[in-house]
């Protein structure tokens, strides 16, 4: 028998705003353990919240880059539980009326591509972290995350395969990255989600039973845990093996299995009402489209714009616009050397490689594009050679150097004299005669490495290009 | 002008280094972590906070007790001032969600005045039912609560429920309304709603507060509609609040925790067991039924419609003012009624002891009519 898998995404992304959803305090990742924490996010009584305006901008944002319907009067409603990461008792959530619903996103795989429906978008509140400590057996709670603002993106059950998740996952991380809504780190937990799954029999209209996995954060692991579920769904169904619930499981990534969370989580009440204490926020169409104008260049339109006026190849572009880093890296470096080729080469070339080296995703390097820049127009104008520059940028990206201050201090600029190389070529001709000999028998290839010894003798500090029209210029001499 | 009170709060007012327990056990010993925007202003009013006085839990409906209900604290501290030495007036801030102290303000011959809901800051104060909890002013000397609430009122960022007005005056500053003759006047139409009234054994020397001044007020008869489901529908949706606001105080963070646990469960349990107060219980337990799956419709959003309803039925156009009874049979519950109209539309009132007790209700941010009628009552 043929079974079709059936699946829908829950995904979190934390919005990137400065504060908290409902105080004024800071809502960046890293802090030490409860230094960003107020009286209103520990769960203190008497500090009303107050709704972040720049939550429900960038909450706007990504309705409109999922083409969602965007709720006139939207409202926050609370959803009780008992648990120590939450200290006010309840969580601030849309239920009723969600910022926006309908939406759509464009996916594409090696099959070709779908359209993933959104059955809504709705803003909420983060819950605080518990740590627990084994030696001494007692858990601590840490309330830098408590009311970090999140967005929950609600797809329909449209996914078929996990390449359709991967493909959705990643272009959601495009869409939202690029429009400011959030960096999408998986890694930091910034973008983590929830997968719904259910088998049925091929043509069946019928849904199955259906399990969600919670709380995943990493690409490889979702593949496997989709892989693993709907292989047990598929196993109960065909051999009767086990009686499928519906359930909320969790992935182990060790045993690569995932098991059921028994008990409470299955079967709460979360008592959800609307929130009194806060006014329902109306969105007007002069807000949206306020929005709309300040949202940045998609990755879409970067890559049409790279490869179009900018000429550049499409490996290139699809390089850089995968991810909002390189992009930005891009755009900042060409604000000081407007040469896209080049900036494009360097960063695709030596940066990524510089980095991917230290082991770095595209998404963390973290450089002064202006030295970038700068940099990039030394070797240029052969002030130093690409190699030196190379090395140069190692520099600059982990020490932050002044490249000119540094080729200064360390004299690594091109030895521009012309007698001076002329002298090292003369002798490198001098000291390998059987080189020379072969040229004059008609074999190129020997210019490379006549050009190797004299780069070696100037101590690589010379334009390699201008060594080999001195070497091609004292053999042709020859003849 | 310079005001001279004697200001005190109820302890469900921070006032940075006191402790707000808001009369509960489960908030011993909790130090306010800073000022409540009440606080701030006064000081900038260079009003100083005289004391505090305790509060009923939470401010919860007591319904549990069969003994004659016992005067509140703020009400017995302003009584004990006025037969104390002679000086200024002592004002008392509370959060009155279901009118006991504003009944009782009555049968003391003490006042009482309750300001829109969303002119006051509620920073600082703890929450009982947040879409009603309003800080109201209880007094010996009205006229002094409307230059203290000029002092209070105001737009404040850190209360998300707020109108956008940065002050008020309520026209105390306005030559006009210091006419003590009312030329230029039109008579406030002032409401009795019958319904209401019928039900109390005797009003007539209500009435003749305002009959006597037929050029100042216009005696209109009204309905007030729902009246009788105004206590259902404050009972149901404030239950369903501080059942939920109350939910923070689970011994983890801060305020009272049992020493018997051995899970987290038993943590939770005890400590909510010990520390609260029966009538508090039974609060919350009202309000997580009335928000569970299966009450949620009928119950909760139900009362949520009615509550839409009872404010769309009150129709200023046809008056001015309500006047409303602050007593009728004296059970609390039943009385809790009668100012539920406040608290379910967020409409100003002022609490007088003349007539055997009466309370006025304005539109929203209408306080100016309730100073205008007290300049003509207080002659
Ligand atoms: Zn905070």
């Amino acid at each position: 028998m043929n079974y079709e898998v059936v699946m829908g995404l829950e995904v979190h992304v934390e919005l990137a705003t400065e504060s908290k959803l409902f105080c004024s305090c800071s809502a960046k990742f890293g802090a030490d353990a409860n230094e960003n924490v107020c009286p209103a996010c520990a769960g203190m009584p008497g500090m009303p919240a107050v709704t972040n305006k720049r939550a429900v901008e960038l909450g706007i944002a990504a309705a409109l880059v999922t083409n969602s319907k965007i709720t006139e009067v939207m409202s926050f409603d609370k959803k009780n539980y008992f648990y120590p990461d939450l200290p006010t008792g309840y969580q601030i959530t849309q239920l009723y009326a969600p910022i926006c619903t309908n939406g759509s996103v464009e996916i594409e795989t090696t099959a070709g591509k779908k359209i993933i429906t959104l059955k809504q978008i709705h803003i909420e509140e983060d819950a605080g972290k518990l740590v627990h400590d084994h030696r001494t057996g007692t858990t601590l709670v840490d309330f830098n995350r408590t009311s970090v603002p999140l967005t929950e993106i609600v797809s329909n059950p449209d996914f078929r395969t996990a390449d359709e998740v991967v493909a959705y996952l990643e272009k959601l991380r495009s869409l939202l990255s690029f429009a400011g809504v959030s960096d999408c780190k998986m890694q930091e937990g910034s973008m983590r989600c929830d997968v719904n799954i259910s088998v049925r029999e091929a043509g069946s209209s019928q849904l199955g039973t259906r399990t969600e996995i919670k709380n995943m954060n990493s690409l490889k692991a979702i593949v496997r845990a989709i892989e693993y579920e709907s292989q047990r769904h598929i196993d109960a169904l065909s051999t009767g093996s086990e009686v499928l619930v519906q359930e909320t499981r969790r992935w182990d990534d060790n045993k690569g299995e995932t098991f059921s969370m028994r008990g409470k989580e299955n079967a709460t009440d979360y008592r959800y009402f609307p929130n009194p204490e806060l006014m329902p926020v109306r969105i007007d169409a002069a807000w949206i489209e306020a929005v709309r104008n300040e949202l940045p260049e998609s990755a879409a339109d970067k890559f049409a714009r790279m490869t179009g006026e900018m000429g550049l190849s499409e490996y290139d572009s699809r390089i850089i616009t995968g991810s909002k880093n390189l992009s930005a890296i891009f755009d900042e470096t060409l604000r000081f050397f407007n040469r896209p080729k080049d900036v494009v080469n360097w960063i695709n070339g030596e940066l990524l490689s510089i980095a991917g080296g230290d082991n770095k995703g595209s998404d963390d390097i973290n450089i002064d594009c202006e030295r970038f820049a700068r940099l990039i127009g030394l070797v240029d104008s052969n002030t130093i050679n690409r190699t030196i520059g190379k090395e140069l940028l190692v520099k600059v990206l982990k020490d932050g150097i002044d490249p000119e201050a540094y080729i200064a201090e360390h004299q690594l600029g091109n030895i521009t004299d012309t007698g001076f190389l002329e002298q090292l070529a003369d002798e490198a001709l001098a000291e390998n005669e059987p080189s020379v000999k072969e040229y004059l028998e008609g074999n190129q290839k020997v210019i490379g490495f006549l050009v190797g010894q004299i780069m070696r003798k100037a101590e690589k500090k010379a334009d390699p290009k201008a060594v080999n029209e001195l070497v091609q210029k004292k053999l042709s001499a020859l003849h | 002008m310079e005001l001279k009170l004697k200001l005190y709060l109820q302890e469900s007012i921070m006032q940075k280094g006191h402790e707000a327990n808001a009369g509960s056990t489960i908030l011993k010993g909790f130090i306010s972590p800073f000022d409540a925007a009440v606080v701030e202003r006064s000081s900038a009013a260079s009003i100083d906070i005289a004391g505090r006085v305790s509060v009923d839990e939470f401010s919860v409906l007591t319904i549990t007790d069969d003994q004659p209900e016992e005067i509140t604290p703020a009400v017995e501290r302003v009584v004990a001032d006025l037969s104390g030495e002679a000086g200024p007036a002592t004002a008392v801030l509370c959060n009155d969600l279901f009118g006991k102290v504003r009944r009782q303000a009555a049968a003391h011959n003490l006042y009482y005045l309750q300001p829109s809901y969303g002119t006051v800051s509620r920073y600082g104060l703890i929450p009982s039912a947040s879409s009603m909890d309003q800080i109201g002013i209880l007094t010996s000397n009205l006229t002094d609560a409307f230059m203290l609430l000029t002092k209070l009122a105001g737009k404040d960022e850190r209360d998300g429920a707020m109108y956008p007005e940065t002050a008020y005056d309520y026209g105390i500053n306005s030559d006009s309304h210091k006419d003590k003759d009312g030329t230029g006047h039109t008579p406030i139409r002032l409401a009795f709603p019958s319904n209401v009234w019928a039900k109390k054994a005797d009003s007539s020397a209500c009435t003749a507060l305002f009959t006597e001044q037929p050029d100042r007020f216009d005696i209109v008869s009204c309905e007030l509609k729902y009246f009788e489901l105004f206590r259902q529908v404050l009972y149901i949706l404030s239950c369903a609040e501080i059942c939920n606001n109350t939910n923070r105080y689970d011994g983890i963070k801060f305020g009272y925790r049992s020493p018997n646990y051995k899970s987290i469960g038993d943590l939770y349990v005890n400590s909510r067991s010990e520390a609260l107060g029966l009538d508090a219980k039974l609060t919350i337990i009202m309000g997580a039924k009335v928000l569970a799956q299966e009450n949620y419709t009928p119950l909760y959003e139900q009362a949520m419609k009615i509550r839409r309803l009872i404010k769309e039925a009150v129709n200023f156009s046809d008056y001015d003012v309500i006047a409303l009874p602050t007593s009728l049979s004296g059970e609390p519950y039943e009385e809790s009624a009668l100012h539920a109209l406040t608290a379910l539309a967020g409409l100003p009132s002022i609490t007088l002891p003349e007539g055997g007790g009466i309370q006025l209700i304005a539109n929203s941010k209408r306080e100016d009519l309730l100073y205008r009628a007290w300049e003509v009552l207080k002659v």
